[in-house]
C-alpha cells in the first residue's frame, strides 16, 4: 500500500489554510470526491450535497463544516438559499529577485 | 450543457495543441460550436495555428485573468478564417478560440504573481454559456500545476497524448492516477509521433495493456505535418491523409461518448 504514504496530507503549522489544486489530490475518497463534484457545479446547497454524498443533511453539514476548516470550501450564506462552494485559489507566484521580474517586464 | 475535454500530455512537443486544434475543428464540422482554451499559459502557442498573432488580437486569457476584461471579450470567432492548401474552407459549425499571450512581460507576470485560479473555472462556465457551445476544448500546459488540475478536474472528458517513448510512458501514468484522483468521468489516450516503421496494432496494444485504458487513435509521424509546421489545421491542409482520416474517428468518438 504505498499510496498511503504517498497521497498522505502533509502538515502544515500556523495561520489560516489556503488550499491550492494539487491540496485537493491529498484528500481521502469521501472529501475529495465531494470537491470534485463541487468544482463540476461550481456551487451548490447543503440539500444537492447531501443528496450527491447520499448522506443526511446532517452528516453532510458535518463533511462541509470539516472542509470549511480546513480552508478547502467556503459557505457563501448571503446567497439564498445559501450555498457551498469550492475554494481552491490562487496558483501561487514564485520568488525570485525582483531585478529578474523586472527585466522582464 | 456543454461537454469539457481537456488535452494533456506529461511532457512537451507531443503534439497536443495541433492534435487539439484538429480534433476541434473535425467536430466543428460536424455542426458543432465549439471553444477552444489555452491555458497553456506558460508556454502558449494554439492560436498560431489558426492564423492569429499578437497583432491580430487584443485580448488575451491572460487579460481575463488579471481581471482587466470579460471572458467573452477574448474570445475570437476563427471559422472564417480556416484555410485549406488552396483557399478557405467553410465549416458547418463555429470555431472560437480564446489565446494566450505570447509577449514574454505576461507570460512573466503568471509566474511571478500567480492568479485565481478559480476565475477559470468561472470564465469556462462563462464561455460556453455566453457562446452556446457544444463543446469546449481545452489546451493546457504539460505536466502538472495549479490551471492543468482544475482543467482535469472540471472536465468530462480528458485526452492524454503520448509518443511511444519510455519518458512519456511513465509520464503517462503519473496523468492518469492523478486523473483518477479527480474523477474525471471518460478518459482516452492518442498515440503521436509513432514512427512509421512501428506496427499499429502492436503499440496501440501494448498501450491498452499497459495503462488499461482505451487508445482513441495512433497518429504516425510524417512529413506533410513538419512541413506544414503549425501553419494550419493539418486536415484542412491534408483532407485524404491517415492522420486527418484518424482525426475524425477521434472526434467521432469524442462526440459519441458524450451523447450518452
Ligand atoms: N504526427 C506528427 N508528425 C510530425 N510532426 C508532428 C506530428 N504531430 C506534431 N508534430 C510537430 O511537433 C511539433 C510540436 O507540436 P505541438 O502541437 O506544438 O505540440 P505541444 O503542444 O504538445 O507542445 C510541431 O512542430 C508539430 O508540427
Ligand atoms: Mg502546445
Amino acid at each position: 500500500m504505498a499510496e498511503c504514504n504517498e497521497w498522505q496530507m502533509p502538515q502544515r503549522t500556523g495561520g489560516s489554510p489556503t488550499r491550492t489544486m494539487a491540496d485537493l489530490l491529498f484528500l481521502p475518497d469521501l472529501e475529495r470526491s465531494l470537491i470534485n463534484w463541487l468544482l463540476r457545479q461550481q456551487t451548490a446547497t447543503l440539500a444537492e450535497a447531501a443528496a450527491y454524498l447520499n448522506q443526511s443533511e446532517i452528516e453532510a453539514a458535518a463533511v462541509l463544516q470539516d472542509l470549511i476548516e480546513q480552508g478547502f470550501v467556503q459557505w457563501l450564506d448571503q446567497l439564498d438559499p445559501p450555498q457551498y462552494q469550492p475554494k481552491l485559489q490562487r496558483r501561487k507566484g514564485r520568488n525570485m529577485p525582483t531585478k529578474i521580474w523586472d527585466a522582464l517586464e | 450543457m456543454a461537454q469539457i475535454i481537456s488535452i494533456h500530455s506529461f511532457r512537451g512537443g507531443t503534439g497536443k495543441s495541433n492534435l487539439t486544434a484538429n480534433i476541434a475543428v473535425a467536430v466543428a464540422s460536424q455542426g458543432k460550436r465549439v471553444g477552444i482554451v489555452d491555458t497553456d499559459i506558460q508556454s502558449p502557442g494554439i492560436h498560431v495555428i489558426f492564423g492569429l498573432d499578437e497583432d491580430s488580437f487584443t485580448h488575451s486569457l491572460n487579460d481575463y485573468l488579471w481581471g482587466r476584461c470579460g471572458i467573452e471579450k477574448t474570445a475570437y470567432d476563427v471559422t472564417a478564417e480556416l484555410k485549406t492548401a488552396d483557399g478557405y474552407r467553410e465549416v458547418a459549425g463555429k470555431v472560437f478560440l480564446v489565446p494566450a499571450s505570447l509577449k514574454a512581460g505576461e507570460i512573466a507576470r503568471v509566474l511571478r504573481e500567480g492568479f485565481d485560479v478559480g476565475l477559470l473555472n468561472d470564465g469556462f462556465q462563462e464561455l460556453t454559456e455566453q457562446l452556446d457551445l457544444d463543446y469546449l476544448f481545452i489546451d493546457t500546459h504539460p505536466g502538472l500545476n495549479e490551471e492543468t488540475l482544475l482543467s482535469i478536474a472540471i472536465s468530462d472528458a480528458m485526452v492524454i497524448i503520448l509518443r511511444p517513448d519510455r519518458q512519456d510512458f511513465l509520464g503517462t501514468a503519473v496523468t492518469l492516477e492523478v486523473a483518477q484522483r479527480l474523477d474525471v468521468p471518460e478518459i482516452m489516450l492518442l498515440v503521436n509521433k509513432s514512427p512509421q516503421a512501428f506496427d499499429r496494432e502492436a503499440v496501440i496494444e501494448q498501450v491498452q495493456m499497459r495503462y488499461g485504458v482505451a487508445v482513441g487513435g495512433l497518429f504516425q509521424e510524417n512529413d506533410e505535418m513538419l512541413q506544414l509546421a503549425s501553419s494550419g489545421v493539418f486536415w484542412l491542409h491534408y483532407p485524404e491523409h491517415p492522420f486527418s482520416q484518424e482525426v475524425h474517428a477521434v472526434a467521432q468518438q469524442l462526440m459519441a461518448a458524450s451523447s450518452h
